[in-house]
């Protein structure tokens, strides 16, 4: 039997101002991909996702539809700025080939979840929105559609092809921040380093910031907005994947382009030094982002043995900063702190080599996971069955739930205020007491190890 | 009506009724007409035997929609039923919006059939447009499953030649919805057969015409499903009676019969007492006794007078008409006789006379009478303490049992649906398997107002709510017990 998994059917951006005349309705469209598809299709799928919009503001006016289901895919819709609005749709895996009747193959309706999918499509829009600003503040700065269209094309389409739609999954759906628990001094020591680092430099120039560290995919630090700190983190865990070997995994990283654009590369082999700039001459590749405000700023991301140190400064001050002083006040400083991030980082495996969990805290979006993310302990029952908890948590209708699968897998997760927690056991025998026993003790394991360490 | 306005010739209405003792008077019947049995101060039932006349009109007949077009030109539409609940309301009125859950019932051609809320004519555009968007995703050769806005859910179900759509901010999972939308195509299958409405539909009749009279089915088949776990189940609750009469019952049951006779019923209200299959065919699924449950328990008429109406099965046979036989022996407790043949009315109104002097005969009446009244218990019976509520599946003849509500659900309506709707979710859930396509063994759901526990087997389903307070200890416990009590009292809660 041929299995085919999740996989993308088309995404479309557009914009329900443009086209308003019979006939140029064509004109709406700002992106679409995959470009094989004709025009005539890319304007019905535009049609389409306007009717159901305009149908369902009938009945719930503020939140017009975001979810579709059909039997062959399942699609969610966007509307991230006024008038422009971003249509994923996914293909639904399906078992079997179809003969010539269409029948034969039988599609899995309800494996795609609705909050992943969801997520996926504001990331999407978040990337685009922190390397380019809004759509609609591009146009209103002078640029024209055509020019949109063109941005459009050169950056998203990059992105959208690394997406891996059968992994739409809990991690996804949490978007949450691996902290490394450090200890008081350290923390300290490293806080002391940064504001001494922040001052000598804002001496000169005002503008310049300490945003974030990481030691490898794990955040120290962070002097950001939560928001702004999860869209940077997702960055570079994500698709530059700091702290992961390069060579085993596709690296993506946004760098100005000769014409001034933001523009995909891979990001080299592993160095010391700013891994944005190829060289100390090449200020001008250095990428602008959008966060918070609409003012965007230019971001520096220093590499120092598996520590990573993202800094802001305004356009205007980047010509008069010292990009060689700066690096060379973070080695001095990095090099005696790494050797102790680094035996803080393998610190931590000792609990998560003996439990299977996902911990999860709303309030400062902490992630604590052993699993891996597309790994072997997530096979598509498991994510399905955590996607559905996750979404009971959400709708507040449930605080606990244990479930014993066909497969003889306990998975017991709780929510208790902000914070979630997974865990799971194959133990085939074991009764619901003996489970209970068992997350008793792992919990109690668990909040030493998170609290005291 | 005016029943002699009908000059279709096929047809002849031959029902007189003696309204003093509700007597069947024999007339000359010929091969196309129905023996029906109606109140005649129900105009709801004259509209329902007429459509009634014209199923049996359509089956027998060869060129049948030539002979329905004439005889739908007769139809005095001045013969209104009795005006619905918010008729006057339509997609012009913002109230209209605020309703939680609507359903609409419309052909694959967009023609409006059916409105829950609101006449269906004046809801014509809006019908339409619900019928462009399931079509446009038909033209790429895909199916519109269901969409979210907020809180709102659209459930469509597409189902040649008709489509159904719900929408609800009931906040009920969409897979409930679905079921509740098989639910209601059915209803209307058992109305018309599949080959009728796709031959009628196909020859551009308005469907609508053949369902006059359908409203008060499918508006008391919404509302049931709002509430009935044995239908959440899929399964049939069973009247609670002590084994011996039960088994006295049903052979009694088959005892009496006839020729054409395939099944022999006894229900009492949305309970099954006994059942009896008379021939080598397929058993009765539950969804087909739950539609005859639902036509008897909302005709009045039926509770007057024996009865016999054309129906569809359609989990027995789509394609054609049974022959029903319906007669209340005591208050609450109902007779239902199948046939496969339109003229044996008086055969099975013979079994029925024996099957009473049978029950009779052997002093089981008042014992079932007894047990009418005493069917519904409370968690209480089960002398477990804590244990607030519990709905229990019997897998291998899809039999159900419940409680009814005890405080805290019992003292305000809201808290009856909110657990209702939990347990809607809750069995959802457990049977969201895609893979294995089978339920998951545990499942335990805790929130503040409660907790569920769920066990699922090759042979039963349990769901057990206690009080959120309990631990999972004393739960454990008080679970293993339910589920003893229960395999005790098996011979009695269950058909055997």
């Amino acid at each position: 039997m041929s299995i085919s998994k999740s996989s993308l059917n088309y995404w479309v951006i557009y914009s329900s101002k443009l086209g308003q005349k019979e006939g140029t309705e064509h004109e709406k469209v700002l992106f679409f991909y995959p470009q094989t598809i004709g025009i005539g299709e890319q304007t019905n799928a535009v049609g389409i996702s306007e009717a159901y919009v305009l149908f369902s503001k009938q009945f719930s006016p503020e939140q017009p539809c975001e979810i579709i289901h059909t039997q062959k895919s399942t699609l969610s819709l966007y509307n991230p700025e006024e008038d422009i609005w971003m249509v994923l749709s996914v293909n639904n895996p399906a078992i079997g080939t179809a003969g010539k009747d269409g029948k034969g193959r039988e599609y899995i309706e309800d494996e795609i979840n609705d909050i992943a999918l969801k997520k996926c499509v504001q990331q999407i829009y978040q990337v685009w929105n922190t390397f380019n600003g809004g759509i609609n503040s591009m146009i209103s700065k002078g640029s024209t559609y055509e020019m949109v269209r063109k941005r459009l094309d050169s950056f998203i389409k990059p992105y959208l092809q690394q997406i891996q739609f059968d992994q739409l999954d809990l991690f996804s759906s949490l978007d949450g921040i691996k902290f490394l628990p450090v200890n008081k001094n350290i923390y300290l020591t490293i806080f002391n380093y940064i504001n001494s680092v922040d001052l000598n430099f804002q001496n000169s120039l005002a503008s310049f910031r300490f945003g974030i560290v990481l030691y490898k995919d794990h955040l120290i630090l962070s002097s950001l907005e939560q928001n702004e700190t999860r869209t940077l983190y997702n960055y570079l865990v994500n698709m530059v994947k700091v702290g992961q070997d390069p060579s085993s995994s596709q690296t993506m990283m946004v760098l100005n382009n000769s014409n001034n654009e933001p523009t995909w590369y891979t990001k080299g082999q592993r160095r010391t030094g700013f891994i944005n700039m190829p060289d100390s001459n090449s200020k001008q590749h250095l990428p602008l982002v959008w966060l918070t405000d609409d003012k965007p700023q230019v971001m520096i991301i220093y590499e120092q043995k598996d520590t990573f140190l993202l800094f802001l400064i305004d356009p205007s001050d980047l010509p008069q900063l010292e990009f060689d002083e700066l690096a060379q006040s973070l080695v001095q400083n990095f090099e005696f702190v790494n050797p102790t991030l680094e035996s803080h980082y393998n610190k931590r495996a000792i609990f998560d080599e003996q439990y299977k969990y996902i911990y999860f805290n709303q309030m400062n979006l902490a992630i604590k996971s052993p699993i891996k993310p597309r790994g072997p302990d997530l096979n598509k029952e498991t994510m399905k069955l955590l996607n559905e908890i996750h979404e009971e948590f959400e709708n507040g209708s449930s605080s606990e739930i244990i479930v014993k699968t066909q497969h003889d897998r306990w998975i017991v997760a709780k929510k208790i205020d902000f914070r979630e927690f997974y865990i799971m056991f194959d133990n085939k025998n074991s009764s619901i007491l003996e489970i209970n026993e068992e997350v008793k003790n792992a919990t109690n394991k668990f909040f030493k190890f998170l609290f005291i360490d | 009506m005016d029943e002699n306005n009908i000059e279709n010739k096929n047809i002849e209405n031959k029902n007189v009724i003696d309204e003093d003792n509700s007597k069947i008077e024999k007339n000359n019947i010929d091969d196309n007409s129905i023996e029906s049995n109606n109140n005649n101060n129900d105009s709801n039932s004259n509209d329902n035997n007429e459509e009634d006349e014209i199923n049996n009109n359509i089956i027998n007949s060869s060129n049948s929609i030539e002979d329905i077009s004439n005889y739908l030109l007769k139809i005095d539409e001045s013969s209104g039923r009795p005006p619905r609940k918010y008729s006057e309301q339509d997609s012009s009125n913002p109230e209209w919006f605020e309703h939680k859950k609507h359903f609409f019932i419309l052909s694959s051609s967009g023609k409006p059939i059916y409105s829950r809320y609101g006449d269906e004519v004046a809801l014509n555009t809006f019908m339409a447009s619900l019928s462009a968007m399931s079509s446009f995703v038909e033209s790429q050769n895909d199916t519109l499953r269901h969409l979210v806005a907020g809180k709102y859910q659209f459930v469509f179900l597409c189902k040649y030649p008709l489509n159904l759509v719900c929408i609800s901010s009931t906040g009920e999972p969409n897979q409930v919805i679905r079921q509740q939308l098989e639910y209601i195509h059915s209803l209307i299958i058992s109305v018309l057969t599949q080959s009728n409405m796709k031959a009628v539909f196909e020859a551009k009749y308005d469907l609508r015409d053949l369902l006059g009279g359908t409203d008060k089915y499918l508006d008391h088949l919404i509302h049931q499903l709002n509430k009935d776990f044995s239908i959440l189940l899929n399964s049939i609750q069973c009247l609670r009676l002590n084994n011996n009469v039960r088994n006295q019952i049903t052979n009694i049951l088959s005892q009496y019969k006839c020729d054409s006779l395939l099944f022999s019923l006894l229900i009492s209200d949305n309970k099954l007492i006994s059942q009896v299959k008379h021939k080598k065919t397929t058993s009765l699924k539950s969804q087909d006794i739950h539609l005859l449950m639902n036509y008897v328990s909302s005709t009045a008429s039926f509770k007057e007078s024996e009865s016999w109406i054309p129906i569809c099965l359609p989990n027995y046979n789509d394609t054609y008409f049974l022959h029903l036989y319906i007669c209340f022996l005591y208050p609450g407790v109902c007779l239902l006789l199948f046939s496969n043949q339109p003229e044996s009315f008086y055969q099975l109104s013979d079994c029925k006379n024996q099957i009473i002097k049978g029950l009779e005969q052997e002093n089981i009446a008042e014992e079932l009478k007894k047990a009418v009244n005493n069917h519904d218990y409370t968690t209480s019976i089960t002398e477990i303490p804590n244990l607030l509520h519990f709905l229990y599946k019997n897998k291998t003849n899809n039999y159900s049992t419940f409680p009814t509500f005890s405080p805290p659900y019992s003292i305000h309506k809201k808290e009856k649906k909110r657990l209702f709707r939990l347990y809607q979710h809750i069995t959802t859930h457990v049977n969201s398997n895609i893979i294995a396509n089978k339920p998951h063994k545990y499942y335990y759901h805790t929130s503040q107002t409660e907790t569920i526990m769920v066990a699922t087997s090759n042979n039963h389903e349990l769901y057990a709510t206690f009080s959120p307070l309990e631990t999972k200890k004393s739960i454990f416990e008080s679970f293993s017990n339910l589920l003893l009590w229960i395999k005790n009292q098996e011979n009695s809660l269950f058909i055997q």
